[in-house]
């Protein structure tokens, strides 16, 4: 058996051990930050990823981030390292073989703090907000003994925080590594890109909001969208639109408004735009989702 | 009550990972200092040494430790675990080239054990008035020795070595704290226990041996009544002050002769003894022989 086949096998024991656990389709376990999923049908969620790591034990999922679609499958991660507004999709799930797949958050201030005991230095350039690798036998590991924990909960406490701190060590040493070390270095050496993330994250209700955000940065205009783009790999506008449709999705969903209300709170001034951009997007338009 | 599963315990895994590091017989320390490896072919005579805070699992064989008139039989399955400095008697009783007695030994660093046990949720500390020994046998669980297992891992990673190890060493400290050896470990930073007063009487005595004991300067350091601090000390440390000293002195008389060349004579007076005779006889009552012979014996042993 070569390394890659006993990793498969280590995963597969993984995915049989999550399998037991989790109990509704998105499982919050007793470790903060630490959730399971599983899925015995193909469907898409629309959400905003944070700093964290998505795990694949079985089945595959694709990612969609703008234009471009990103699979990923068992036995691989996608870390992502900035607030990212994207469309998951699990393509490959079943009644007998369901997907099953684990998110862990990372919190920064514990990255930095370990980048600073790392010593190589890396170049810094503009990143791309996530990326894709396969798991070696340390990550494994350290992610099985995560999930043997969630059966040991008073150890929880003492154990969770040494674990996930083993498991970005061993993202920074791994293939992961640079794109985490590159967050740290931006966060250090360039705050702006990341405060108008930020600030648009919060406010892509407010009119001019990108303007707004733009006038806060300390830097041009055109290198900030430059800048926007290399690491969002979109434009402030369809960052601000992502956002606003996903928030016009849940407003959709949760059935309190109609179609008019909704596009005027998310910041539509024409209904038929905003009907035309929700159904580009979500496949539905907003009175064929409010119906259901 | 929980439902015990029956797991399967690793040693056999950590018996393969330590095997390159022990085929010649000996101790041996690698990358990790902390760690340590023991391995015996054969039975072994009384070694006297001094065990330090630290957990040593033992995989094969068995050895025999006696600590004051205590005698501890630790065989292959356990986990021994020292929290004061202890002077022990111990020698292998099991061991052959077809089996050889093979043990890990972790040392511990007490600010780490006092961090992880403050890091403890208050409802897990098991509150107890007794004094229990400073050294203790139990039965290995799993978990233990996984993580032992990660920690010689490790050793393949060198560059993950600063980075790892501390994460394990305090896994190691979590895990000793919750199993059978808890109370032990948990007493020796217990601030105002008999056993805290007792370690630090203990770290003053371990520098200041040579001097001349007086058991009231002693017991007041403790801020203990004579009679009391005599009986907490006996159970602390399975042996009376005087035994105590009496042993970190002829260790180090052994040492100063063996080690430097140093006549038994000056070795008696370096170590506090003012009667060469009184030395003398001491020394042949521990180590079973006079100083002379017992010096020329460990020589044309080597």
């Amino acid at each position: 058996m070569d390394e890659s086949d006993q990793i498969s096998e280590r995963v597969r024991g993984l995915a049989h051990r999550v399998d037991g656990l989790v109990q509704i389709e998105d499982f919050q376990t007793e470790i903060s930050g630490f959730t399971l999923h599983r899925r015995t049908t193909k469907q898409s969620i629309h959400c905003i990823y944070g700093l964290g790591l998505g795990i694949v034990l079985q089945g595959q999922k694709e990612v969609l981030i703008r234009d471009k679609v990103y699979c990923y499958g068992a036995g691989q991660t996608m870390l992502t390292t900035i607030d990212l507004p994207a469309i998951s999709r699990v393509t490959q799930a079943s009644y007998h073989e369901p997907f099953l797949g684990m998110m862990l958050a990372l919190d920064l201030n514990l990255i930095i703090e370990t980048v600073q005991t790392l010593d190589e230095g890396i170049e810094l350039k503009n990143f791309p907000a996530f990326s894709i690798e396969s798991m070696d036998h340390g990550l494994v590991d350290a992610l099985t003994r995560l999930v043997g924990l969630i059966e040991q909960p008073t150890l929880v406490e003492q154990l969770a925080p040494l674990i996930k701190q083993e498991i970005i060590i061993r993202l920074l040493v791994g293939e992961h590594g640079r794109y985490l070390r590159n967050l740290v270095k931006a966060k250090a050496s360039d705050q702006n890109i990341f405060s108008v993330i930020q600030w648009l994250r919060n406010n892509f209700l407010q009119e001019n909001c990108i303007e707004t955000a733009f006038e806060q940065a300390n830097i041009s205009a055109a290198t900030l969208r430059n800048h926007f783009k290399q690491v969002t790999g979109m434009t402030p506008l369809q960052y601000q639109k992502q956002l606003r449709l996903q928030e016009a999705r849940k407003l959709v969903l949760s059935q309190a408004m109609n179609v008019q209300q909704i596009a005027d709170l998310v910041g539509y001034e024409s209904q038929s735009q905003f009907t035309r951009e929700y159904s580009r997007l979500f496949g539905n338009s907003p009175s064929q989702d409010l119906q259901h | 009550m929980a439902i015990s599963v029956e797991r399967h315990i690793p040693t056999e895994q950590l018996i393969n990972a330590i095997a390159r590091f022990t085929e010649v017989q000996g101790d041996h320390v690698l990358d990790i200092p902390q760690l340590s490896f023991h391995s015996r072919r054969h039975p072994t005579d009384s070694a006297h040494c001094i065990y330090n805070l630290g957990i040593g699992i033992i995989l094969q064989g068995q050895k025999q430790v006696v600590i004051g008139d205590q005698i501890y039989q630790c065989s292959e399955g356990q986990s021994m675990l020292t929290t004061i400095d202890l002077p022990v008697t111990s020698h292998i009783v099991q061991a052959s080239p077809q089996k050889p007695f093979l043990a890990v030994l972790l040392l511990l660093d007490l600010q780490m054990v006092n961090q992880v046990i403050a890091d403890m949720p208050q409802e897990l500390w098991i509150e107890s008035d007794q004094n229990h020994p400073s050294f203790s046998v139990e039965s290995v669980d799993a978990a233990l020795v996984d993580a032992f297992l990660r920690l010689v891992k490790v050793l393949d990673e060198p560059v993950m070595i600063p980075h790892l190890v501390p994460l394990i060493q305090k896994e190691i400290i979590v895990r000793v704290l919750n199993g059978p050896h808890g109370i032990y470990l948990r007493q020796l930073v217990k601030s105002g226990s008999a056993h805290h007063k007792i370690h630090q009487v203990v770290s003053w005595l371990k520098h200041n041996y040579v001097q001349p004991m007086r058991m009231d300067d002693l017991a007041d350091k403790a801020f203990m009544s004579p009679s009391t601090f005599r009986q907490h000390f006996r159970a602390v440390t399975g042996m009376s002050p005087l035994q105590y000293q009496k042993q970190l002195r002829l260790q180090e008389a052994r040492h100063l002769m063996f080690n430097q060349n140093v006549d038994a004579g000056r070795a008696a007076g370096l170590v506090g003894y003012e009667s060469a005779s009184q030395f003398s006889r001491e020394y042949s009552r521990l180590f079973g022989e006079s100083p002379q012979r017992d010096i020329q014996r460990m020589r044309q042993g080597l």
